[in-house]
């Protein structure tokens, strides 16, 4: 166990590259970590990682490299997250300034595979992109068609008046 | 879902519950105005709105409180507790939700839902129970009790019933009810000590004098009692355990007249009363030229505390933000007579 650190093991992305990365730094994703716990032999086989794309899987490892000394996250930061929806490290943010495509194959990576503090980083991301906008301005960040027919839009704008006015 | 896309684009590649997890993030008022960029918004909006409320309705662990009264005894005012009655129309709201997948007017139907409480003065507060006094009372006092009114007090749940009086003075055409309506959690161990305090609504009821008249009259012809004690004969104060039992068979609450709204304006709480009798103050004539002459008194039951379940949510989270936003330190809100 005491060289776990020095170990490497061989990922493969859903395109068949081969990327050979750090032990620790893989298991930052639960799902390689169990992985790894089945196969029993690391180093020796590589690991399919078959919905993420070299691109994205290098970016993921690159966001798990900066993050592989993180203690583990205790259960109870569930509670909190609500609150701290702005708070994102400096490094995080930068990490997340991508384009909108690359930030959702982050979003789908991690929770593919099971790295839950980089899908919270990413979701907080998207959720700061949607922040103190009006529906017009969040159709046009996302490329969102209004699919309402006028007398809908009207019918929300009245069921809405519950939460206006205080 | 009205609306199907053939591959999902953009965002929408993101699974559902990604983007429930990214829209839950903002409270409520905000996340309202999300509704309206789209359908699956809107749908998604509706499902978290949806689950806010329902856990809302717990009231989060909290117990609501209500102090109500004429503003002169507002000092001698004990606070009551309240008991969930539940919430109307939540649950077929719900099943519909879940069948259609949620559709335009759904919010705005989810913030028609009230939710009812039942004022109780039980535990741990017994002072402010209504007691006769053991060496009896003089027939027309303030404080007297009839034989039949004390047995039926002491009978099952009428001794949890809280009443109060009220009195409209002579000349006056209504008389105001203070009430301050709020949640609080109460502190382990320190009795009467709260730890927690969410103000839900602080104002004034009016009560009318021609409303109390109408109402007690009411009463009078529809079972035909003299008016010193009512004994319908399914009415839920008389059955005990019926009051605490369902409230799909009410009325909607903004169209019972029993119910009195605090500060009229905005309906988010209000009180259902139930006027059992009138005392006449002994100097009265029996017949008089002008009804708005005479000051009269009447004993109300607050028989349902009925709040708005969006108003109760928007209050619970207001205050869980100021949690976030306080520095520890706590104001105590609490009776600390021995």
């Amino acid at each position: 166990m005491a060289s776990e650190g020095e170990q490497t093991v061989k990922l493969v992305s859903s395109d068949n590259v081969e990327i050979v990365t750090e032990r620790k730094v893989a298991e930052r994703s639960m799902l390689i970590k169990n992985m790894i716990e089945d196969l029993g032999a690391p180093g020796e086989e590589p690991i399919p990682i078959m919905n993420v794309s070299e691109a994205v899987l290098r970016k993921v490892l690159e966001w798990c490299t900066h993050h592989k000394n993180d203690p583990a996250p205790s259960q109870d930061d569930d509670a909190d997250s609500r609150k701290k929806t702005t708070d994102i490290e400096d490094w995080d943010q930068k990490f997340m300034q991508v384009d909108q495509e690359m930030l959702f194959e982050i979003i789908l990576a991690a929770n593919y595979m099971d790295i839950k503090a980089l899908l919270d980083v990413g979701c907080k991301t998207v959720a700061n992109m949607i922040k103190g906008k009006s529906p017009e301005e969040i159709r046009k960040t996302f490329n969102i068609q209004n699919d309402f027919t006028p007398e809908e839009e009207d019918q929300i704008r009245r069921e809405n008046e519950w939460a206006e006015d205080r | 879902m009205a609306t199907s896309v053939g591959d999902p684009q953009g965002i929408f590649r993101l699974p559902n519950e990604i983007l429930l997890t990214i829209l839950s993030t903002f409270p409520t008022t905000e996340l309202i105005g999300h509704a309206s960029v789209c359908h699956q918004f809107h749908s998604l909006v509706l499902r978290l709105i949806h689950h806010r409320l329902q856990i809302a309705t717990t009231l989060d662990e909290h117990t609501l409180f209500l102090e109500c009264g004429p503003p002169a005894a507002k000092l001698t005012t004990s606070k009551v507790f309240c008991k969930t009655l539940g919430t109307e129309h939540l649950e077929e709201l719900s099943d519909e939700i879940q069948k259609t997948g949620g559709s335009v007017g759904q919010i705005g139907r989810l913030g028609q839902l009230f939710t009812r409480f039942c004022p109780v003065n039980k535990e741990p507060d017994f002072r402010s129970v209504p007691r006769p006094h053991p060496a009896g009372d003089i027939p027309g006092s303030n404080t007297y009790m009839t034989p039949e009114a004390l047995a039926a007090a002491w009978k099952g749940d009428g001794n949890d019933t809280v009443s109060r009086t009220v009195s409209v003075d002579a000349s006056c055409l209504f008389s105001q009810l203070e009430t301050l309506v709020y949640l609080g959690k109460l502190h382990a161990g320190t009795r009467g000590l709260l730890d927690k305090y969410v103000e839900v609504c602080d104002g004034t009821i009016r009560v009318w004098r021609d409303w109390l008249a109408r109402q007690c009259e009411l009463k009078r012809w529809t079972d035909g009692e003299p008016i010193v004690v009512h004994q319908e004969p399914d009415s839920p104060v008389s059955k005990g355990k019926a009051r605490t039992d369902s409230v799909t068979s009410s009325i909607e609450p903004k169209k019972d007249p029993n119910i009195l709204w605090v500060n009229t304006r905005g309906e988010e709480v209000g009180i259902k009363f139930r006027v059992k009798e009138q005392k006449w103050r002994r100097e009265n004539p029996v017949l008089f030229a002008s009804e708005i002459e005479v000051p009269v008194s009447y004993k109300v039951e607050l028989e349902e505390v009925v709040i708005r379940t969006t108003h109760l949510l928007l209050k619970l989270e207001e205050s869980a933000s100021q949690v976030v936003n306080d520095t520890g330190k706590a104001l105590i809100f609490g009776s600390y007579l021995g």
